[in-house]
């Protein structure tokens, strides 16, 4: 089961909210609770005990900072002036190893299900290079579906309990709907506890206001999912397997299209879950903000994938900004490169760490580090130039906020992030690499004129059409949320006649153009893997 | 909320018309392949003569692949039918026995148990029931192929495929068997909602005058004796005849070097020949089938 199922969409999403709706207010979060179990279930089977157990971990890392935190101010009040820093100091060295604690059990399930067969692989490949006699054998774990999404959250939780930023939850309950809520469990967005959790157990009845508008939300994410990503799934994964029987040009195209395929797979799945949330009555973060009208890569990633960005930034980039050590470094490095150069050395070791682990985070292969250092070096040069750009601006007069300067500079960052993409999805860093030679070295379009594109790829010029005009579609819509124009209050502020037109006009494109039955391939969401 | 239950109760009355428009103009109009239909092999029972099969086929791959409708006509005289689609499911089988049903009287009715292991998502059979009521769901992508006759025409089934259901492969992909049917006293669990479709299977070809026959094509890859325990097992207790020609290689002589077309997975011609062969006898001992060969309105068969 998956958002775009039919089983999800026509079984499970209306099945919950009818009985949800029909329970008294006090027992609703049961049925949110029971339902995401359900569908956890459904999708990991007994994997399940994953999320159990970092759900019981949580709750009981929680409380067990919440008891050193309440002895501290028990003996803060007691104590003499003086003293209290040293207790302060104290406890604050004992929560500091019980969140170590907690997050490296967290973080050590993640490493050895998702990351050990990598490393070990790794490791015997440098034995044999440098001929020492020692081989692991490799073991392939079954990962649950969205553990890389929960444990951010578990991870969230238990950091902002040891900053003092929420209070621990005694409540297991809530805190297990926290973890587990069955919109967000496959692909996010990445929730803390202060976005959802009291939402989720207050448990709102279902308006019928809320019912229309998360439907409708709904209802555009499948359009971006069914009827534009799943149809260019065959043609994007012939390119990316087959790259070196097409032409340069055709490997562009490849690599565009695999670029909207990601974009309106994710952001489709986002918008199911979020308006699935909504008619819950739960506001759930959002994890897109028309990423394509970035004018630089560092704006891109703060309007793409936004919660797990928030989650590197808060959790690993401020930390390490603020630590001592880079501390010393800044003031250090201020006095000598003055006051751009300076901090920036401190923050770009931080960036390095974000950016590792962002690339890993994807996945357990040098592509996807590859794109995570990719990202690093880009942002890292943007920093480092930002002064001579500065300067050569001024002195030729060019302003920033001309229209000119802002399209070329998002055309810009738009095709760094089809590069970024392009070993993002390819096999190897190799491949990558030799896919970007041939768009540059024999750039040609012949296998259009000679229609071998339409043959080979699963899709006909109609197909293309519709992608097309999807993308168009997705286009004006994202220019209307752009300028800030509420779609949805427009929407339901039309005639009846007009407004069911919509309805229907959207219902009936999923249901005639939807890329899915007898000539597609079922697409698992894309995100889902990570 | 007396008036939002109205307005939604509209507003489904009219999304229900619309798609039973859409389903009218998208249906195929024939039953070949040009005409958009999804498994023409299959399909062309629907423009068989009324009443002159009398044994049909269902199952997946496994079904079209083994058994040679022309082999047993010509050496019986008995027509049969294999309505068999890839990965088809028992849902699917049983949507293929009542349409048949619609227009032939099979007297048997054989089903190939492999589809008995699929395992289908809750929604299969709501598609199913969609797929029959509403095509659009399944014919959608008709939108790209539609003519004039679509809009106004009526479905009028005249494509009568020659191999009667049988797919036809002269490739040989030879299999090593490896520990193929090694004898086991464990039983392969079968679904639950799988058993319920067999007893209803069962039912429905007993008040239509048919029997339901189990068989089971040999396929290296595909079948165990685990599998062959649990079918046995269902069997038995339904009373439904299990004929797993799987444990019968004494009698057909199965050469895995030269008798499959994807190692071990299917069979090709030469191995559905030997298989057909056998099943042909079974048939014709059966003595509840007419030898039609010398009627002349079995002139297409000849």
């Amino acid at each position: 089961m998956s958002y775009s199922d039919a089983t999800y969409l026509v079984l499970f999403l209306p099945l919950t909210i009818l009985i949800y709706n029909l329970m008294p207010q006090k027992h609703r979060w049961k049925v949110l609770l029971i339902a995401s179990y359900i569908f956890f279930w459904c999708i990991s089977k007994k994997l399940i005990i994953f999320i159990i157990f970092s759900t019981f971990s949580i709750h009981h890392f929680g409380l067990w900072l919440k008891s050193i935190q309440e002895e501290r101010n028990k003996l803060l009040k007691e104590a003499e002036k003086e003293s209290k820093k040293a207790i302060r100091a104290e406890y604050l060295k004992k929560q500091r190893k019980v969140l170590l604690l907690g997050v490296l059990i967290h973080l050590g399930i993640l490493l050895v299900l998702k990351y050990s067969g990598f490393a070990l692989e790794n490791l015997n490949a440098l034995f044999a290079m440098i001929k020492i006699p020692i081989s692991f054998s490799i073991t392939k774990y079954m990962m649950p579906i969205g553990i890389s999404f929960y444990t951010l959250q578990a991870i969230s939780y238990i950091t902002d309990v040891y900053h003092e930023k929420i209070q621990a939850d005694r409540n297991l309950g809530r805190l297990a709907l926290f973890m587990t809520f069955f919109p967000q469990i496959m692909e996010g967005p990445i929730c803390r506890y202060s976005d959802t959790a009291m939402q989720l157990w207050e448990g709102k009845k279902v308006t019928y206001q809320n019912l229309k508008s998360g439907l409708l939300r709904i209802g555009y994410g499948i359009i971006k999912k069914i009827v534009i990503a799943d149809r260019l799934n065959i043609f994007v994964q012939t390119i990316f397997e087959k790259y070196s029987e097409f032409d340069g040009g055709i490997v562009a195209i490849g690599v565009i299209l695999y670029t909207v395929q990601l974009y309106m797979d994710f952001s489709g799945v986002m918008d199911i879950v979020i308006g699935s949330g909504e008619i819950f009555g739960i506001k759930m973060p959002e994890n897109f903000r028309q990423p394509f009208f970035s004018k630089t890569i560092s704006e891109f990633w703060t309007r793409w994938h936004i919660t797990l960005g928030a989650f590197f930034r808060d959790y690993v980039f401020y930390p390490l900004s603020l630590s001592e050590p880079l501390k010393k470094l800044t003031t250090k490095a201020r006095k000598k490169l003055g006051k751009h150069y300076g901090p920036l050395i401190s923050s770009s070791i931080a960036l390095f760490c974000v950016w590792f682990c962002n690339g890993l985070w994807h996945g357990a292969a040098w592509s996807f580090i590859f794109f995570g250092m990719y990202h690093f070096v880009l942002i890292l040069t943007g920093n480092i130039i930002e002064p001579l750009v500065n300067i050569v601006n001024e002195k030729l007069h060019i302003k920033k906020e001309n229209w000119i300067y802002k399209t070329l500079q998002i055309i810009r960052t738009t095709i760094l992030v089809f590069i970024g993409e392009l070993f993002f999805e390819a096999k190897t860093v190799k491949d990558g690499f030799a896919m970007l030679n041939r768009i540059f070295t024999q750039f040609s379009f012949n296998g259009i004129s000679t229609g071998a594109i339409l043959d080979k790829n699963g899709m006909d010029l109609k197909d293309f059409i519709i992608v097309g005009i999807g993308i168009i579609f997705v286009y004006i819509i994202s220019i209307l949320k752009e300028k800030n124009v509420d779609i949805k209050k427009w929407v339901f502020g039309q005639k009846i006649v007009i407004r069911w037109l919509i309805y229907y006009a959207i219902i009936f494109v999923v249901i005639i153009l939807g890329a899915y039955g007898m000539n597609y391939i079922p697409v698992d969401p894309m995100y889902a893997g990570f | 909320m007396k008036k939002i239950i109205l307005k939604c109760t509209i507003f489904c009355t009219i999304f229900l018309i619309i798609l039973i428009i859409l389903s009218h103009i998208v249906v195929p109009k024939n039953n070949s392949k040009e005409a958009g239909m999804e498994d023409e092999l299959a399909n062309g029972i629907l423009a068989e003569p009324e009443n002159t099969i009398d044994v049909l086929v269902v199952g997946d791959s496994e079904s079209y692949s083994s058994y040679v409708p022309r082999e047993i006509w010509n050496e019986y005289g008995i027509t049969s039918y294999v309505c068999g689609n890839p990965k088809q499911p028992l849902s699917r089988s049983l949507s293929f026995i009542y349409k048949t049903f619609k227009t032939q009287k099979p007297k048997i009715v054989m089903l190939e148990t492999n589809t008995i292991y699929r395992r289908r998502s809750l929604m299969y059979p709501l598609y199913e029931l969609s797929d029959n009521i509403l095509p659009i769901f399944k014919y959608h992508d008709r939108w790209k192929t539609l003519t004039k006759n679509d809009l106004f025409g009526k479905v009028d089934y005249t494509t009568i495929q020659d191999s009667k259901g049988y797919y036809y492969s002269d490739i040989i992909k030879s299999s090593k068997p490896g520990k193929y049917m090694r004898r086991s006293k464990d039983e392969r669990k079968i679904p639950k909602s799988n058993k319920l479709y067999i007893k209803i299977m069962k039912k429905y070809c007993e008040k239509n005058g048919a029997k339901l026959v189990f068989y089971s094509a040999p396929s290296s890859k595909n079948w165990t004796y685990e599998k062959h325990n649990g079918v046995q097992a269902l069997a038995d207790s339904l009373g439904i005849e299990f004929i797993d020609l799987n444990l019968k290689n004494n009698e057909i002589n199965i050469n895995w070097n030269e008798d499959s077309r994807d190692k071990g997975d299917h069979l090709n011609y030469n191995g559905a020949i030997k298989v057909t062969k056998y099943l042909g006898k079974y048939l014709y001992e059966k003595n509840i089938l007419t030898d039609h060969r010398g009627d002349p309105n079995y002139q297409e068969w000849n």
